[in-house]
């Protein structure tokens, strides 16, 4: 018997990237042979399965396994490239409402019995449907784009964190927080139009995890349903499989965070 | 010579009067034990030599129903061991022929604030980054922080507030009544720094220059070097 670690993606703000994270990571963590399971927490908005290319394969969802109307294994979706990756969607047309602490907690629960790492998907803000997302966490991935409003939201998600969590109120070991940072483009940094690695994490003050660069793949793959560490051609799909070896705890050099050289921009 | 001198050549007056606050002891009885009183307070006589002994001390029967007899024996037996009482605190005016009589006023039942207890030595300590979002309130302390004070986030003392760290946030000392509270931050980036009510907005605070303790002096804020 496995007991997972309940891995949230969250960032606070929208748009920063964490369904491309969540399906990066998953993807990652199960092609290293963890069975993984990745939860849609976005209730009435959901993308994940449209970037792991399952929306239509969605019979039952994770509402529908929370009010009884399905079984865990009935809902749970297998990816079709790797046999370690089981896909829970969110419902689309329920409400987030529909999330309770304690149907939460027993699907997790349930999960937790098999699989090695469970990744939560996150809305964006710090409603419900953010808040379940967090509850249970063991570790936190916070997602956060070089610019200052996403890094205050992410403070605030940190604060969120640090005091509203499970193990925030049961006064167990905090939260293993890991900085993550999207869509760095450090051409744009040495301009000074955007926050440098440094600037976020004097402000956020927790370790980080990695640096995704700005990068065209990262769209083409949510549009063709690919999670983009599987393009291992693109900078930013090397840039996640980095992220899931430091996550191991292999040290790894951050690559991608100096502005490219003149030979690397015509040949690179 | 004539009496009658202009008003303007009146000569300097011998003596003014001064309202002002004298610091004295307040002995609060909670019986009426003649006996017991007498023993407790050559203890204290003893134990806190000259504390009491010619010092001006006022007695406070709170709302104990004290009788004439009672009233007279307490007095004496405070002044027989060298207490200087001339005032007493006591309910109504029954007893004010026997205060007469003993040369001590009257001062009245002692008002019943809603004690705002005097900022206690204690310090509310956090040894983490406050946040965007979060606000600590240390009531009738100071606060501490080992770590960042985020933008976003608000920091509340009664007393000072030290920050051992980066100050982006809002920190507010003194916050309920205090000219003599200070910040103290090792980088100053806030948002917004107050005492007592006093406040300073991001464009008024001069930034970026490293360990700042901020003051009130005459109803300004400011910014100093830590000495």
């Amino acid at each position: 018997m496995t007991l997972a670690q309940i891995i949230v993606v969250t960032s606070g703000k929208g748009g920063v990237g964490k369904t491309t994270t969540s399906a990066a990571v998953a993807m990652g963590l199960a092609l290293q042979g963890k069975k993984t399971a990745v939860i849609d927490f976005d209730i009435g908005l959901r993308n994940l399965d449209i970037i792991m290319d399952c929306e239509r394969r969605v019979v039952y969802d994770f509402v529908n396994v929370i009010q009884g109307e399905a079984t865990l294994n009935q809902a749970l979706i297998k990816d079709k490239r790797c046999e370690n990756l089981f896909i829970l969607a969110a419902s689309q047309t329920k409400d987030k409402t529909a999330l309770t602490e304690e149907g939460v907690e027993a699907v997790l629960a349930e999960l937790a019995e098999t699989f090695d790492y469970i990744v939560c998907d996150s809305p964006a803000g710090i409603e419900l449907g953010a808040h379940m997302a967090m509850y249970f966490a063991d570790i936190a991935l916070v997602v956060t784009n070089p610019e200052v409003s996403s890094v205050r939201d992410s403070d605030r998600i940190l604060g969120v964190l640090q005091s509203q969590s499970r193990r925030a109120k049961l006064g167990l070991d905090p939260i293993k927080e890991h900085l993550l940072i999207t869509r760095y483009d450090p051409t744009r940094v040495g301009k000074g139009e955007m926050l440098s690695i440094e600037d976020v994490m004097d402000i956020l003050g927790i370790p980080l995890i990695g640096v995704i660069p700005e990068s065209e793949s990262v769209l083409k793959a949510s549009n063709s349903g690919q999670p983009v560490i599987l393009d291992q051609k693109s900078d930013a799909g090397q840039a996640y499989a980095d992220v899931i070896e430091r996550f191991q705890g292999k040290d790894v050099a951050m690559r991608f965070t100096e502005r490219k050289g003149f030979f690397q921009r015509v040949f690179g | 010579m004539d009496a009658q001198q202009s008003p303007l050549q009146r000569q300097p007056e011998c003596f003014s009067i001064k309202s002002g606050q004298v610091p004295f002891a307040t002995i609060v009885l909670h019986r009426l034990d003649i006996a017991q009183f007498q023993q407790q307070l050559s203890k204290q006589v003893e134990l806190g030599a000259g504390l009491l002994v010619d010092a001006p001390v006022v007695l406070d029967f709170g709302k104990l129903p004290v009788g004439e007899a009672f009233f007279k024996q307490v007095v004496q037996a405070a002044r027989s061991m060298g207490l200087i009482i001339f005032a007493v605190r006591m309910k109504g005016e029954d007893l004010n022929a026997s205060c007469q009589q003993l040369r001590v006023a009257n001062l009245g039942p002692a008002h019943v604030k809603p004690a705002k207890e005097a900022p206690s030595p204690e310090r509310t300590r956090i040894v983490r980054q406050v946040r965007s979002g979060q606000q600590i309130y240390a009531r009738n302390t100071s606060l501490v922080i080992f770590g960042h004070v985020s933008d976003g986030a608000e920091v509340i003392a009664d007393g000072d507030i030290y920050v051992h760290g980066n100050l982006r946030g809002k920190a507010m000392a003194g916050a309920s009544g205090n000219t003599n509270a200070m910040i103290y931050c090792d980088q100053l980036h806030a948002q917004l720094v107050s005492i007592n009510g006093i406040y300073a907005v991001n464009e008024k605070i001069p930034i970026d220059r490293g360990a700042t303790l901020i003051s009130l002096s005459e109803n300004q804020l400011e910014f100093g070097d830590p000495q």
